[in-house]
């Protein structure tokens, strides 16, 4: 119970299973696995629970065992029910499944109550209740008592009791079942107490504790696992281990390996497998409400959470990414475990599980099966939570519930979940793999300004490619024209000119990383051409590298034969924005025919933002090269970045007029209207893009963006897997 | 926004002009919160610019914001520059540390970041 008065934060919570009007403190129960359990009661019926070892680590052990009858007591007693949980209930339902089997339930549930009733009302007041009467409430009280002694911590005081009649075999529960309570109970004390205060019991109950030997009854394989843990560890030493191992994992959890071997050093390769197949079974029975449970109370919780977040009839808030986790935890597609969110069925932990099964393929073959089985179906590193949910003690388990506790009582909670996982140990792995995702989509290393060829080039071999790409350049055929030219760039590779066309392409084909990559290529074959330096600075100004950009414009006037002299005479690498644009300035009063000049100065004052600036010299150059789509284009594009979009769909509709294959001016006009708002429009302009260059990442990810804010997101899922066809036919231009 | 060195000063800039258009004051009305952003050039918190997205006024401003914001996000510039183009999942991005978030979720969550307008390529 300590878990969940950390979440609520007093001690007089609500009782256990209670209903709760916030679902984030439902979800918390549920997390914990506490409400859960008198669900998995219900599911068995007239079954008396068994205790095993692996409740060991439960902050209280014995709400962990309920009785058969808490069912019953809490269908039928709803308002007696909270102050029974307060003084112990399910110590008493505990009690209350000592009635020996022989003995028929006494009376109607009525007088079964007023029993109770009475028996409370003794327990609560003295730790000697009266001990006559049927022997069901003699034993009872006996059974109290020593519970009670057994929490206060002092020996239990042995009672006469008036002969019970009782058989062998209750007497063989009784004995069988104390001394498996009695370690639960008192599981911090030495084995010699727990030994002494259980003979007083059963001495005083005048049964014979030498039986105890090899275990009977109805629980044989447990009570033999309980003995093989015990002889081994011992209770204490058992919990530490369980500790140990759940701090070493979390040590490990990069390196599965390590840890593997040092499980199996502990348990031997089959240890391990026969602790699992037990859980395995046990969670069938739906006994012990453990993680399984606890899991899918997590799911029923988080439903209901979403349920309650779907009332809330913002459409943005619909929208939102923390909703759609919710409802995804609600789902089952995500759980939280360890302080980290997984996919349900995600490849990664298929990929684990396909990993470990061939480094274990020798010893663990059943076990690995069985345990991809398991992920098949029910998720991800299950058995990790359902080890360390029962070891609720355990380090990781507990941190998380604290960060999550917070949510309740604080709104600030996103600051500490998001803390709790930034000092996650298994930070670096989502990390790395969020790095491997990003890698293997951007075609590795474009970023780092290094081209990369397409796999299939049939222009390989062509006799002569180069013409071929002008020759498809000129017609529009933007990505034929670059294998064409990719065949060439490889057949020469200091082709300075290949390069810089190869460039441009890319540029309208609105790839601008592989436009910097090639345009790196031409500057290394030819550093003075000013076109590709005037390039390299627009390509630098669209990823919004300033410093790049301007350092390679500025290279541009140094470089210009008229112009050149105006540089400043030291040379430096990092120049000032002003300065620059100063000297632009200069030039273009020099010389104001001369559009080239003015492009370059639109591109700076777009670097600057002076976008009122920049609109004026691109129009200036418009006026001297009318017919220049690109320089359309920059007008536009530089209207629409100082939200200007209505102007600038017209200057992106003369380019297009001008060269209607020009895909990065279809994509600039699907950002001019989703920047307005129209999403449903701007789809329709992405789709083009996109069907144009299926390799225009850019353009995915606005069409993605739009789709989401025009509500398709049933297209979304054809946007994912680049299902042209369907979008065409969804979003016809 | 005058004088950042971060590429996200761009997006901000945009994002005041955004404010006086007819879709931008929808915006306004219908969030009526603010936001202050820290974008740290490189590592999170350290040499961290501040701006504000008032989206009860309807304006960008550089520093920190005076009272209490309903929300504060922090992030590297380029993992901002990621989440308003769509190439990083915000979710994702939350998980792994990369966004730390300050007052109010549910305000957090009225911000979806890629509601900034987009950059246009010259």
């Amino acid at each position: 119970m300590a878990m969940r008065h950390l979440i609520t934060g007093q001690n007089n919570c609500a009782p256990d299973g209670a209903s709760s009007s916030n679902p984030l403190n439902a979800l918390a129960n549920a997390v914990l696995g506490q409400s859960s359990k008198a669900q998995s009661i219900k599911e068995l019926p007239g079954s008396v629970s068994v205790p095993s070892t692996s409740d060991f680590g439960a902050a209280g052990p014995l709400s962990t065992i309920p009785g058969s009858e808490n069912e019953f007591k809490q269908d039928q007693r709803p308002l007696a029910r909270g102050a029974d949980f307060i003084r112990g209930g399910p110590a008493n339902d505990w009690i209350e499944s000592f009635r020996p089997p022989g003995v028929p339930e006494f009376g109607g549930p009525e007088e079964r109550f007023a029993e109770f009733d009475q028996i409370y009302n003794n327990t609560g007041t003295t730790f000697g209740p009266p001990l006559d009467g049927p022997p069901q409430r003699v034993l009872s009280g006996v059974l109290h008592s020593f519970l009670a002694s057994g929490r206060a911590g002092v020996p239990f005081q042995p009672v006469p009791v008036p002969a019970l009649g009782l058989s062998e075999s209750d007497k063989q529960c009784i004995r069988d079942r104390s001394c498996i309570m009695a370690r639960h109970i008192l599981a911090d004390q030495p084995e010699e107490y727990i030994q002494a205060q259980v003979n007083t019991l059963l001495h005083s109950l005048d049964i014979d504790n030498r039986m105890r030997g090899p275990m009977h009854g109805r629980y044989p394989e447990l009570e033999e696992y309980w003995n093989q843990s015990q002889s081994s560890m011992g209770p204490a030493m058992m919990h530490n281990a369980a500790d140990k191992w759940i701090t070493e994992f979390g040590k490990q959890s990069n390196n599965p390996e390590n840890w593997a071997n040092s499980f199996e050093q502990q348990y031997g390769p089959n240890g391990w497998a026969s602790e699992f197949e037990q859980h395995q079974s046990q969670m069938a029975v739906g006994q012990m409400g453990g993680a399984n449970m606890a899991n899918l109370a997590a799911m029923e919780q988080s439903r209901m959470l979403a349920q309650t977040l779907a009332s809330n009839n913002d459409p943005k808030f619909q929208n939102s990414k923390f909703f759609q986790f919710v409802s995804k935890m609600s789902r089952g597609e995500l759980i939280i475990e360890d302080n980290q969110v997984k996919q349900g069925s995600a490849s990664q932990s298929s990929g684990w599980a396909d990993e470990f099964q061939t480094q274990y393929n020798a010893n663990a073959n059943s076990w690995a099966d069985q345990f991809a089985h398991e992920e098949l179906s029910q998720g991800a590193d299950k058995w990790v939570s359902e080890f360390s949910s029962e070891h609720n003690q355990g380090a990781l388990n507990d941190k998380w519930i604290d960060e999550f506790s917070k949510l309740n009582v604080t709104d600030e909670w996103a600051e500490e979940f998001s803390g709790g996982f930034g000092e996650s140990s298994a930070d670096p792995w989502v990390d790395e793999f969020q790095e491997q995702l990003l890698s293997s989509k951007q075609n590795s290393g474009a970023s780092r300004g290094v081209y990369v060829f397409s796999e299939m080039n049939p222009y390989v071999g062509h006799p002569n490619p180069m013409q071929e790409g002008q020759e498809l350049f000129r017609k529009g055929l933007l990505s034929e024209a670059v294998l064409a030219l990719e065949a060439e760039v490889l057949k020469n590779p200091d082709n300075s000119e290949g390069w810089r066309l190869l460039g441009v392409t890319h540029a309208e084909n609105d790839d601008d990383q592989q436009a910097i990559a090639a345009m790196m290529r031409a500057h290394q074959a030819n550093p003075t051409n000013l076109e590709v330096l005037l390039a390299l600075g627009v390509s630098h100004t669209n990823e919004l590298e300033q410093g790049e950009a301007l350092r390679y414009l500025y290279r541009w006037l140094q470089n210009h034969p008229k112009y050149g002299g105006l540089a400043l005479p030291q040379s430096t690498d990092s120049p000032y924005g002003p300065d620059v644009i100063k000297l632009f300035n200069d030039a273009a009063q020099m010389s104001p025919e001369d559009a080239d000049v003015h492009i370059v100065l639109g591109v700076l004052y777009n670097l600057s933002r002076e976008y009122d600036k920049a609109i004026a010299s691109f129009k200036t150059a418009l006026q001297l090269k009318p017919q220049d789509y690109s320089l359309w284009n920059k007008l536009g594009a530089t209207q629409a970045n100082s939200i200007q979009s209505a102007d600038a769909i017209l200057a992106y509709q003369q380019a297009l007029d001008l060269k209607p294959n020009y895909v990065r001016a279809w994509a600039n006009m699907g950002i001019s209207y989703a920047n307005q708002g129209l999403y449903e429009d701007s789809i329709r302009y992405y789709v083009r893009a996109v069907s144009m260059n299926p390799k225009a990442d850019n353009a995915w990810q606005y069409l993605r963006i739009s789709l989401g804010n025009a509500s398709r997101a049933d297209m979304i899922a054809a946007c994912d897997a680049r299902n042209l066809d369907a979008l065409q036919k969804e979003f016809p231009l | 926004m005058d004088g950042s060195s971060l590429k996200s000063a761009q997006l901000l800039e945009q994002m005041r002009l955004h404010l006086a258009t007819d879709a931008g004051k929808e915006l306004t009305k219908k969030v009526g919160l603010v936001y202050q952003l820290n974008i740290a050039p490189k590592k999170l918190g350290v040499d961290e610019e501040i701006f504000v997205v008032d989206l009860k006024k309807g304006e960008v401003t550089k520093g920190p914001y005076q009272g209490k914001p309903d929300a504060t996000f922090s992030f590297t510039d380029s993992d901002f520059l990621g989440i308003v183009t769509g190439k990083t999942n915000p979710q994702m991005a939350f998980i792994r540390g990369a966004i730390k978030i300050k007052g109010s979720i549910i305000a957090a969550q009225k911000f979806s970041l890629d509601i900034f307008p987009k950059p246009a390529k010259l």
